[in-house]
């Protein structure tokens, strides 16, 4: 496999394995208010460390299970469409690489906002249950603490395995000729 | 050395892409939100997303009872549950609550009898028990995915115990997997009645874990915080049989007869840790059930 293949199948692997423990582990943490966006998460990571592109591929396929898999009970494709537009605009953020601390939460606090107003707004015109407006908030400061864990250990590991593949493969290249100084 | 250092220093392809060609990620991601608003349509207009549903069921829902049982012994459980001592401890707490509830449906049974001049008795209720696989992933915590499926005997609209307490009603039932309706769900509607003053209501699902608004058919009737809440029971006993404890009143704002007054119910059992329950089936599914029930 290609490092760039090698990076698309870990980015795979991090949206399904967040689904699962999404349902299966953080939304049964018995904490006041919703669960927290484990999945939103690793879509932000995916955005800022594949780009636009992979952000969106992941948000999508990511909120489509999270809409399809037992038990959701919501419109199918709202949380898809959620998510890959927070994975499309992770991976606009300029220079994710340098990104402090601070401006990381800065980032998955906004993402993170924006992605609960939008889901409630298309629950409400969609005739879906609407969650507590006071979950907002709980919503907003437990998923950008869980960013600040979740994003860069999922884009060390997006970008780690790439290079590593890579590495590996052009070790086993011939050396050029001649003497190195 | 010189090379790897080289190697280490530069951007991995996807992210050089994505700086080359920001611009051009936006067809794609066009192209993803039309689709995904297309499935809404589908979903609004009840397509082809309810098989859709039915097959995500089938093949996710042991993906989920994998996981969680891969996941157990180091999952973020409830105090009291990470060792073997406490879990065979709820075992024999929730085997002394079942035959509670074996005994309190014989009351009832007897009650309804003495109710009705000695016919018109109730189906009597056989019990199934659940454990929680999985819960709501979205923005609520009010559907949950146990180990229990159609092939085990569960039917939809059967009601769905813990504690003691009801706490759902099986809202799809997959092969090996079913999907209940917490009674917190926005959605969920059930017919109760004050155990004291007799008087009917409706308890309503809020989102919210601890409050259910109580809409009651008589505006005049008092309500005292702490009175038991039971429901009044469905017609073959789906999805709920009569008397079966919910809650209790847990605050009343307004005066009587005002068109504002508000009654909340605390549902009787903490629906955000539920862990095992149990799954009430009426005798005639219980046989078809070829004996899993037992």
């Amino acid at each position: 496999m290609t490092p760039r293949q090698w990076q698309y199948f870990v980015m795979g692997a991090l949206v399904v394995g967040a689904v699962i423990l999404q349902g299966v582990v953080v939304a049964r943490v018995p904490l006041p208010g919703p669960p927290l966006g484990l999945v939103l998460a690793v879509v932000i990571a995916v955005g800022l460390g594949g780009g636009s592109n992979a952000g969106a591929v992941a948000g999508f396929t990511g909120g489509v299970l999270l809409d399809l898999l037992p038990p959701a009970q919501t419109t199918l494709g709202v949380t898809a469409l959620v998510l890959l537009l927070a994975g499309a605009l992770a991976g606009r953020v300029p220079d994710p690489r340098g990104l402090a601390p601070a401006q990381l939460a800065a980032v998955a606090g906004g993402l993170s906002a924006a992605a609960w107003v939008t889901a409630q707004a298309l629950f409400w015109v969609l005739g879906d249950p609407v969650a507590p407006v006071s979950w907002f908030f709980i919503y907003v400061a437990g998923t950008t603490l869980l960013c600040l864990v979740v994003v860069p250990a999922a884009t060390w590991a997006i970008r780690r395995i790439g290079i590593g593949h890579r590495r590996r493969r052009r070790t086993r290249r011939p050396t050029p000729a001649g003497p190195r100084p | 050395m010189a090379a790897q250092t080289g190697e280490r220093a530069a951007p991995p392809p996807l992210a050089r892409s994505r700086r080359r060609g920001g611009p051009s990620s936006r067809p794609t991601v066009l192209l993803l939100a039309l689709a995904a608003i297309s499935l809404m349509l589908v979903d609004v207009r009840g397509g082809a997303t309810v098989q859709l549903r039915a097959v995500a069921a089938a093949l996710g829902g042991p993906v989920q009872e994998w996981a969680d049982a891969t996941i157990g012994a180091v999952r973020v459980v409830p105090q009291g549950r990470q060792d073997a001592a406490a879990a065979q401890q709820e075992a024999a707490e929730l085997r002394r609550r079942n035959n509670e509830l074996t005994l309190q449906v014989d009351r009832l049974e007897q009650q309804l009898r003495a109710d009705a001049g000695g016919d018109a008795l109730p189906t009597p209720l056989r019990t199934l028990p659940a454990t929680v696989v999985a819960a709501g992933p979205g923005y609520g915590r009010t559907t949950l995915t146990l180990d229990v499926g159609s092939s085990d005997g569960v039917a939809e609209d059967t009601a769905v115990i813990a504690g003691g307490a009801v706490v759902g009603r099986i809202l799809l039932a997959g092969p090996t997997t079913s999907t209940v309706q917490l009674i917190t769900d926005p959605d969920s509607r059930v017919a109760v009645r004050l155990r004291g003053s007799r008087e009917t209501a409706l308890a309503a699902g809020t989102a919210d874990p601890n409050s259910i608004t109580l809409q009651l058919f008589d505006a005049l009737v008092d309500v005292v915080p702490g009175e038991r809440v039971v429901t009044v029971g469905s017609p073959n006993g789906r999805p709920f049989p009569a008397g079966l404890t919910i809650g209790t009143v847990s605050g009343v704002s307004g005066s009587v007869g005002s068109l504002q007054r508000t009654v909340r119910m605390q549902p009787a059992a903490d629906v955000t840790a539920l862990d095992r329950v149990l799954v009430l089936l009426p005798t005639g599914d219980a046989a078809r059930a070829s004996g899993a029930v037992q």
